[in-house]
C-alpha cells in the first residue's frame, strides 16, 4: 500500500496533543511551575550547602598523619600565682589513657633550656631577637617526609613546624607595620633565622627552617630526636618537666564523649574539629531549616501541579472519552500527556540546578574569600538530586494520569 | 461477525422496552457477513443497542458474545484492539473533534490503523462531496457534512462488524445513497456484518434483514 505520510501536516502525537492539551489551566501551570522552580532551587542549595560544608568538616590540614586532638589545661588564677601547676601529672596522664576514646597518648615534650631566635640586621631589615620555646610530638604523627624533618645528631639545622596563627600574626600585624613583606604558606620554607640556645654547658648557635605550616597545633614543633638530644645535652634538670600538651590519637576526633571529658576535667583544646563539630550543628540546624522550608514549597508546588493536571485531565474527559473509544489505548494518551510534562518538569529541574548551583559557587567563593581551603565538590553529586527529583516527580504524574484515564474511561463504560 | 444475545436488558430501558422487540429479552443470532436494519422510534433503546456491542455500555442483564467471546470477559485492552482492528462505528454524536480539521478527525483514526493511504482518504472524500472541506476545523461544518467526515473516518480500519447509528439522519437522498454504496463496497470487501439504526422502518436497502427493538 502506498502512504504518502510526508504530505501530511501533524504526527499522531501532534494531532493527540491537539486534542488533549488544547485546554490546559494555563495559570494553574505556571504558578505551580514556578513555585516546583522556587522550592527545587531551595532545596537543591540546601543540600548542595551540607555537602559543601561536611568537606569543610573533613578537609582539616593534612598536615598530620592520623585523627588525634591536643588538649591542655584551663590557665586560672591559681597558674597565675604559681600555686597549681598548668602541667599533666602522672595520675592525670594515665586518667585519660584509660578514657575508651584514646587509642594512644603522647605527651609533648618541651625545651628545659632557654631559646632565642634572632636575625642579623641587614642594610634594609633591622635585626631582632626574641625568645622561644619548642615542643615535640612522635615523628609519626606527622604527614613529613623525612628529607625535610629527620634531624640527625650533629646537623646545625632544625627543621620547624610553625602554628598558622603566628603567620598571620606576623602577616598582618608585624609586617604590615614595619614594611616587611609578607610571607605565604608555600613561601615559608624560605624563611630561616638564628637559634641561640642556652644550657647547662654553655651557648650554642643553630639555624632553624621553617618547612611547613598547621591550624591544628599552636606551638612550634621540632623533631622529637632533636628535643630528646637537646633536653639530655642542655637541659636544666631543676626545669619543670611535666607536659603542658597532651596529644591524643583517637578513632573519630569529632566524638562528642570526648567533648564531654574534656569539660567535665576542666582542659581545653584547640582542635579544628571539636571546634568544627559546633559550627556543624548551627549548619546542620540552617541546612536542616532551610531544606524544610523548600521541600515545604515543593511539596505544595507539587500538589497544586497534580490539581492543575486533574483539571487539564477533567477538561478533556469528553475527549479522552471519544479517544478511548477510536480504539487508542491508555498507554497512547499517557505518553501524549507525560511527554509534555516531562519536557517541563526537565526545564524547571534544570533551572532550578542552575540557580542553585550559581548560588552554590557564589557561597563557595565567599568561603574560600574567608580563608577556607576549599575544593568544590564534583557535580556529579549534585546531579544526582535533580535527576532523582525528576524521576520522581514525573512517576508522580504517571500514576495521577494513569488513575485519572481509568476514572474517565470506568465513566465511559457504565 | 457473529454476535449472539442471550436476554439481553439494558438497565436504562428495563421498564419500558417491548415484549414484540425482536432483540430485548430474547436469543438473537446476528450472522456474519450479514447486513441488518434496526429500526424503532426515538428512546427505546437503538444507540444503547449498538453502543452494548461496541463496549461503550456495560449496564446490562444477560450475556452478549462477540464470535463466542462474551464481552464480560473483554479487557480494555481488548475492547481497544476490537475496535482498532475488528469493529468500526459511525455514533450517534459523531465523535468528532472540533478543533481538529476534516482531514486530521481522520487521520486520527488512520494513524492508529496505518489502514488507507491519503490519496484513498481523498477519493472518499471527494465521492461524498466534502473534499473542499478537507481543511476546515469539524467544528465549522454542518452536521451532514459532519456525518459524511464520520462515515469515512469509521471506514479507515479493518473491520468485520459496522455499526452505523442513524448515519443518514441528515443527508439527502441522494447523499445517502451516494454514502451508502461506499459503505457497501467497503464492508463488501472487508466481508464485514453491518448492524444499522433507523427511524423508519422502510428498509434502506435489500440486502438488510429488518430487526424491530
Amino acid at each position: 500500500m502506498l502512504y504518502e505520510w510526508s504530505m501530511l501536516k501533524g504526527s499522531k502525537r501532534n494531532l493527540l496533543y491537539k486534542i488533549l492539551w488544547s485546554n490546559y489551566p494555563r495559570t494553574a501551570f505556571i504558578i505551580s511551575g514556578l513555585g516546583l522552580l522556587l522550592g527545587s532551587t531551595i532545596v537543591f542549595f540546601g543540600l548542595g550547602l551540607y555537602v559543601v560544608f561536611r568537606q569543610i568538616q573533613m578537609s582539616d590540614d593534612q598536615l598530620f598523619a592520623k585523627d588525634f586532638i591536643v588538649i591542655n589545661k584551663k590557665v586560672s588564677l591559681l597558674n597565675t600565682l604559681s600555686l597549681s601547676n598548668s602541667g599533666f601529672t602522672e595520675n592525670e596522664l594515665a586518667e585519660i589513657s584509660k578514657q575508651p576514646f584514646v587509642l594512644n597518648l603522647s605527651p609533648f615534650v618541651s625545651n628545659q633550656f632557654k631559646i632565642g631566635a634572632y636575625t642579623e640586621a641587614t642594610e634594609t631589615v633591622p635585626g631582632f631577637y626574641t625568645e622561644l620555646f619548642f615542643q615535640a610530638i612522635p615523628d609519626q604523627y606527622l604527614n613529613i617526609s623525612d628529607s625535610r624533618w629527620k634531624w640527625i645528631e650533629g646537623q646545625k639545622e632544625i627543621p620547624i613546624v610553625f602554628p598558622g596563627d603566628y603567620l598571620k600574626l606576623y602577616n598582618f600585624g608585624f609586617a604590615t607595620s614595619q614594611g616587611l613583606p609578607q610571607i605565604s604558606a608555600k613561601t615559608i620554607g624560605r624563611v630561616s633565622f638564628k637559634v641561640k640556645i642556652t644550657g647547662k654547658d654553655g651557648v650554642h648557635y643553630f639555624s632553624a627552617r621553617i618547612v611547613d605550616v598547621t591550624d591544628k597545633v599552636n606551638t612550634i614543633l621540632v623533631p622529637l630526636d632533636f628535643m630528646l638530644w637537646a633536653n639530655e645535652k642542655f637541659g636544666v634538670s631543676e626545669k619543670n618537666t611535666s607536659p603542658s600538651m597532651v596529644l591524643i590519637e583517637t578513632q573519630n576526633a569529632a566524638n562528642p564523649n570526648i567533648v564531654s571529658f574534656i569539660k567535665m576535667k576542666g582542659y581545653e583544646t584547640n582542635n579544628e574539629r571539636i571546634k568544627n563539630s559546633k559550627t556543624a550543628f548551627f549548619l546542620k540546624i540552617v541546612f536542616i531549616i532551610v531544606s524544610t522550608i523548600g521541600g515545604f514549597i515543593v511539596l505544595l508546588a507539587l500538589l497544586m501541579f497534580v490539581f492543575s493536571l486533574e483539571i487539564l485531565l477533567l477538561r478533556s474527559k469528553e475527549s479522552i472519552k471519544k479517544v478511548l473509544l477510536l480504539g487508542y489505548q491508555y498507554n497512547q494518551l499517557l505518553a501524549v500527556y507525560l511527554f509534555f510534562i516531562a519536557i517541563l518538569l526537565f526545564i524547571i529541574l534544570l533551572f532550578s540546578w542552575i540557580l542553585s548551583q550559581l548560588g552554590l559557587s557564589w557561597v563557595i567563593q565567599i568561603i574560600v574569600e574567608n580563608g577556607f581551603n576549599l575544593s568544590v565538590p564534583s557535580g556529579n553529586i549534585f546531579l544526582f538530586f535533580p535527576l532523582i527529583s525528576f524521576v520522581f516527580l514525573v512517576v508522580i504524574n504517571m500514576i495521577t494520569i494513569r488513575f485519572q484515564l481509568r476514572r474517565i474511561n470506568a465513566e465511559t463504560n457504565d | 461477525m457473529e454476535i449472539f444475545l442471550d436476554h439481553v436488558i439494558p438497565h436504562p430501558i428495563r421498564d419500558i422496552f417491548s415484549s414484540e422487540s425482536n432483540i430485548w429479552n430474547k436469543k438473537l443470532l446476528l450472522e456474519s457477513e450479514k447486513l441488518y436494519q434496526i429500526s424503532a422510534a426515538s428512546g427505546v433503546g437503538k444507540t444503547t443497542f449498538l453502543n452494548l456491542i461496541y463496549g461503550s455500555r456495560k449496564d446490562f442483564e444477560g450475556s452478549i458474545s462477540l464470535d463466542h467471546r462474551n464481552v464480560h470477559q473483554l479487557s480494555f485492552k481488548d475492547w481497544s484492539n476490537l475496535r482498532k482492528n475488528q469493529v468500526s462505528m459511525v455514533f450517534q454524536g459523531l465523535s468528532l473533534f472540533n478543533n481538529l480539521t476534516v482531514f486530521q478527525n481522520i487521520l486520527l483514526k488512520n494513524q492508529l490503523t496505518k489502514q488507507k493511504s491519503p490519496n484513498q482518504i481523498m477519493d472518499w472524500l471527494n465521492i461524498l462531496g466534502i473534499s473542499n472541506l478537507k481543511d476546515k476545523p469539524a467544528g465549522k461544518i454542518s452536521y451532514g457534512q459532519k456525518q459524511r467526515v464520520a462515515i469515512v473516518r469509521a471506514l479507515c480500519q479493518p473491520f468485520q462488524l459496522l455499526l452505523l447509528d442513524e448515519p443518514f439522519s441528515h443527508l439527502d437522498k441522494n447523499s445517502a445513497e451516494i454514502a451508502l454504496q461506499l459503505i457497501l463496497d467497503e464492508s463488501n470487501a472487508n466481508r464485514a456484518s453491518i448492524l444499522l439504526t433507523s427511524l423508519s422502518e422502510t428498509l434502506i436497502s435489500d440486502d438488510f434483514f429488518l430487526l424491530k427493538l
